[in-house]
């Protein structure tokens, strides 16, 4: 390599470096500003204390966890995403599984794009009918509600991607397994299901968080505490003239950090399945 | 057993049919019929009684009602086009930032991946909360504590007021949840591409821009087309952003089509009202999706 390629090499690499650090300062700084902001007291707010508070506190985050309560809020989220993401994958899953594998038998083609189709239903419309049907059935401000509720929003998603991880196992697995004298079920549940396990994960993943992010359905069909999830009670503070951005901030920060943990956790799921949805077809 | 083979794919099936039947068809059945009833709830003793089109007159013609029902509709195209395009843009052009060698010579790929997917796992709502605060115009404002600062303004600016500001504003914003996905999506389609098409282009003596143009553009739009539309139409959807950063103010400057649904329904109890808006919607993405599935053949 001459010198002239290798400087050109190296200019090349700060170039794109130095793009990268203003991208994730984009992506950065307003996250990072939240949490300075969830530490400012009110004396540093009068006093204009702009960028490290001066007498940091932790007087919003007791007021998010004892006044604000929290923990019921994030109770609710987490048990709605939980069931929306195990009843979306139980459903998902057989259908997944018949698109890979029968799509050349008559009406599959169909059944496929109408359930990619209910992916361009505006969720506000499906606000009004809920409302209605939940007042008359008892489902207005429950959990079980919302969860029903959200798995109309979830489910094109989940057989999305479940059925990219079923199109990458040969069909030749099953059969081998079939000659050998296992049932198809027996093939799905011994050999397949394995196999399917991490693409299992992405799907409920991807699910959870779509139920954790949704606001509209949420406070359409819920009116108190007993089933109002986090991003409703969010909601609730800008339905106020004078909230105290402190509380807010530290309201948000202390809610999203077990997501955020979540994603870290498990990013190769999460990775695996956006791109499984997109590219392979 | 010949019948057993026959009938077993469709009862994989059925599980999926029945519950999308009950939780989207009928659903959406609900709202076409109260589109034609009489639905304000403040009125119980008539809510239910059919009134033929009343509601879309109401909507649509009413001088009351129609300029702000234009008005959004108006709104909500052009925020899905430009917010979709910028987002995407701007995806794209991380994507191929990502997909440069220092990256992967450093072993800084999956960081950066994870890096960059941050804000899109952040829920919708607690990012949007998180610009209203970046845009404050007091000290709890970062860009105009930032700004004055440095001395590029010499006063804060009403980032989420100014009718010239409002919309850049907003874009920036939802663009900071969407682009990550985006990015994703076509970084794992930058990498289906052979190495060997570049190198063999490169002996060729074609430029970076003919490589793009070549190589590149063509293997990834089967990719970045649908991505394109879908993004389009969650964004036509979206009700949390608009909602969180602005609530469709100041004076309805930012109005949008999903926002004024649920003002109809849930501020002014006007059931039927908002269901005539919302059939309108659906007849709009729907017929949307049909024309871009007949023009577009991908795939």
């Amino acid at each position: 390599m001459t010198l002239k390629t290798r400087t050109k090499d190296l200019v090349a690499g700060v170039a794109c470096l130095t793009l990268f650090i203003a991208v994730a300062a984009y992506i950065w700084i307003p996250m990072l500003w939240m949490v300075l902001t969830s530490f400012k007291s009110r004396q540093d707010i009068a006093r204009g204390q702009v960028w490290v508070p001066e007498n940091p506190t932790f007087e919003s985050y007791v007021n998010a966890i004892y006044r604000d309560e929290l923990p019921k809020y994030f109770l609710n989220s987490t048990l709605v995403a939980v069931g929306v993401a195990l009843v979306a994958l139980a459903i998902a899953y057989p259908a997944a599984y018949a698109f890979s594998r029968y799509m050349r038998i008559r009406g599959m083609t169909t059944a496929s794009t109408s359930v990619m189709a209910v992916w361009a239903v505006p969720p506000v419309l499906l606000i009004l009918p809920y409302f209605l049907i939940f007042q008359i059935s008892g489902l207005y401000d429950t959990r079980l509600g919302l969860v029903i509720a959200h798995i109309s929003l979830t489910l094109p998603i989940t057989v999305w991607i479940l059925r990219g991880f079923f199109a990458g196992i040969p069909v030749d697995l099953e059969e081998a397994a079939m000659v050998d004298g296992c049932t198809r079920w027996g093939a799905l549940l011994r050999i397949i299901a394995p196999l399917t396990l991490p693409g299992a994960a992405s799907a409920a993943l991807l699910a959870f968080t779509m139920s954790w992010d949704d606001l509209i359905l949420s406070l359409a069909l819920t009116s108190s505490e007993v089933a109002q999830t986090i991003p409703v009670r969010i909601s609730m503070y800008f339905g106020y003239w004078g909230f105290y951005w402190p509380d807010v901030a530290a309201f948000c920060v202390l809610s999203t950090m077990p997501i955020l943990v979540l994603y870290y956790v498990l990013q190769r799921y999460f990775i695996h399945g956006l791109t499984m949805g997109a590219v392979k077809r | 057993m010949r019948l057993r083979r026959i009938t077993s794919p469709y009862l994989f099936l059925l599980p999926l049919i029945a519950v999308e039947f009950a939780v989207i068809l009928f659903p959406l059945f609900t709202i076409v019929r109260t589109s034609f009833q009489f639905y304000f709830l403040l009125r119980p003793e008539k809510v239910g009684s059919w009134i033929g089109l009343e509601n879309y007159w109401a909507v649509f013609v009413d001088s009351l009602n129609a300029p702000l029902t234009f008005w959004s509709l108006r709104n909500s195209i052009f925020w899905a086009f430009a917010n979709t395009t910028f987002r995407f843009l701007l995806g794209v052009g991380v994507a191929m930032l990502l997909s440069q060698p220092v990256f992967r010579r450093l072993k800084l790929t999956g960081l950066t991946r994870v890096l960059v997917l941050t804000s899109w796992v952040t829920p919708g709502i607690i990012g949007m909360a998180i610009w209203r605060l970046m845009y404050q115009s007091t000290t709890l404002g970062f860009l105009n504590a930032a700004l004055t600062q440095v001395g590029i303004l010499s006063e804060p600016v009403a980032w989420l007021e100014d009718p010239s500001l409002i919309w850049l504003s907003c874009i920036i914003a939802s663009a900071w949840k969407g682009f990550p996905f985006v990015t994703i999506v076509l970084s794992a389609a930058l990498v289906t591409i052979p190495k060997e098409y570049y190198d063999s282009a490169a002996v060729d003596g074609a430029s970076g821009l003919r490589r793009f143009w070549h190589i590149t553009l063509p293997l990834v739009l089967p990719v970045a087309i649908p991505t394109y539309v879908t993004q389009l139409m969650w964004t036509f959807n979206n009700f949390v952003q608009i909602h969180t950063l602005t609530r469709g103010g100041p004076a309805d400057r930012t109005m949008i089509l999903p926002i004024l649904v649920f003002r109809h329904a849930f501020e002014y109890l006007e059931l039927g009202m908002a269901s005539a808006l919302g059939a309108f919607m659906l007849v709009v993405v729907l017929v949307s999706v049909y024309l871009q599935h007949k023009l577009v053949r991908y795939g």
